[in-house]
């Protein structure tokens, strides 16, 4: 084998290489996934198992249906953005602005709809994120702002592309985190639609339904790499599970005002901590 | 270079180059019929992803119960018949005392005279005094067991269709279990586990 067919093999797969990158990557995340068994839980986690949560989207849809009026003071203010400076807290509160997006978007604001897209379409780009909010979104997005319809599917698809190209490229560690300030968001926007407290709404039911979604978070967050910061941000979750397994003792009531309260300010906490 | 040494480079370069965008496009490609597909939303839970021959991969999915949700697993047909199941599954979680965090606080404390009213300075402010309390945080960590029980097989479907479609009356966690058939390790294809749901208003066209 002579040098100049060395040479060219090297250039050919440097080549192959330079096209197939998507986009221009400045994070540093790592792509190792290291999935640990922890001793005191029972159950195998098998290594070609995956964890799904509905879509933000699919909330809010049922919101809508069952009559809740959008708030905009409730949301993650997009003058928060300069606050994020770290890897971490850009995924959280990508997945924040992506869940206050979808709010915006299926209860028919352009305005709003406009302003958060320009504020995950900002942390997209500067986590070197491009499938999902690139230049032919925006104009998307710019073109069809005064149609509902239209804003609806693009912020959908927007959202299933980013998501499942980020599993695709091994970056399951920024996924996991965009997903949990998704969630977080979302139940936070879910518990300011309910007006006066009542076990019978059927938001407060489907409030009580996300402990399910909580639980997939976990499995997803236990599969983060094995850190401080990512051990602290697991027990804020598994406390609050802890406060949704109050709720098994109940016999008479699917939640007491209390429970709800108590998992409201855990909720709300945690998103403080996003947030700040 | 000789010419089958060139031959020899171009087809690994495009061998490369055609394996590594196709594993970015196993999400952007549609691998069943469109009449299986329905008028059903994937794009919230679908899952993707490259396996071979003799692989099994579990979906843990959350559905809700005002939707009616389908679920349908396909993929490359080099792949062989893909089966799946449905499990229905529900953890029975237990918490048990991780540890406890022990800190230290400084708290402010209004300053209150013999009769319990709070006492003020020369100028008419609440004296206030700090005073060290220990907070015990109690940091728990839950211990899950999980039970499946089956609800749908492709294999024994008495509705003949390829898919399972369902309205829960409560909300559920699922696992889809997708099933390779064995054949030869070396194939490396595609398979889909398409999670759709559809709600009755809010958006015509819910696809």
């Amino acid at each position: 084998m002579n040098r100049n067919f060395l040479s060219s093999l090297l250039l050919l797969f440097v080549a192959v290489i330079m096209v197939t990158s998507c986009g221009n990557e400045t994070t540093t995340t790592t792509n190792t996934d290291t999935i640990v068994k922890d001793t005191v839980q029972d159950m195998t986690m098998e290594t070609n198992t995956s964890y799904r949560l509905p879509s933000p989207i699919e909330l809010y849809a049922f919101l809508k249906n069952n009559k809740a009026k959008y708030d905009k003071d409730i949301l993650n203010s997009v003058d928060n953005l300069s606050k994020y400076f770290s890897v971490r807290s850009k995924a959280l509160n990508f997945g924040i602005y992506a869940s206050d997006l979808a709010y915006s978007t299926v209860f028919e604001e352009p305005q709003k709809t406009f302003f958060y897209y320009k504020a995950v379409k900002q942390l997209a780009d500067e986590m070197g994120l491009t499938e999902g909010f690139d230049q032919s979104i925006t104009k998307r997005i710019n073109d069809n702002i005064n149609n509902t319809d239209s804003l609806y599917r693009i912020t959908s698809d927007a959202y299933f592309v980013a998501t499942s190209h980020l599993e695709e490229k091994g970056k399951k560690d920024l996924l996991n985190l965009i997903i949990a300030g998704g969630w977080v968001e979302s139940i936070h926007i879910a518990y300011n639609s309910v007006g006066k407290f009542s076990a019978d709404s059927k938001i407060v039911k489907r409030i009580v339904d996300q402990r399910l979604l909580l639980e997939n978070l976990v499995e997803l967050l236990r599969s983060l790499p094995q850190n401080a910061e990512n051990q602290a941000l697991i027990e804020k979750f598994e406390d609050l599970q802890v406060a949704y397994m109050d709720l098994d003792s109940n016999a008479n009531v699917l939640i007491t005002e209390a429970q709800y309260n108590k998992i409201k300010q855990k909720v709300q906490n945690i998103r403080n901590e996003f947030i700040k | 270079m000789n010419k089958r040494s060139l031959t020899l480079f171009f087809a690994l370069g495009i061998f490369l180059l055609a394996t590594s965008t196709y594993s970015q496009n196993c999400s952007k490609t549609r691998f069943c019929t469109q009449e299986s597909y329905g008028d059903f939303d994937y794009k919230s839970q679908t899952r993707s992803a490259m396996l071979s021959p003799g692989d099994t991969v579990r979906t843990n999915v959350v559905v809700y119960d005002d939707q009616t949700t389908r679920i349908l697993v396909c993929g490359d047909s080099k792949l062989g018949n893909i089966k799946f199941k449905i499990f229905e599954t529900k953890n029975e979680n237990k918490k048990y005392v991780k540890r406890i965090d022990v800190k230290e606080e400084e708290v402010e404390e209004v300053m209150k005279d013999e009769k319990g009213n709070p006492k003020k300075d020369a100028f008419g402010d609440v004296m206030k005094d700090y005073k060290k309390i220990t907070r015990n945080d109690t940091i728990w960590g839950i211990k899950a067991n999980s039970r499946e029980v089956e609800v749908y097989d492709s294999q024994n479907n008495p509705t003949g269709k390829n898919y399972w479609q369902k309205k829960e009356t409560m909300a559920k966690r699922l696992v889809v279990e997708a099933i390779l058939p064995e054949g030869d390790d070396d194939v490396v294809g595609c398979v889909s586990v398409y999670v759709g749901f559809k709600i009755e208003s809010v958006k015509d066209g819910f696809k």
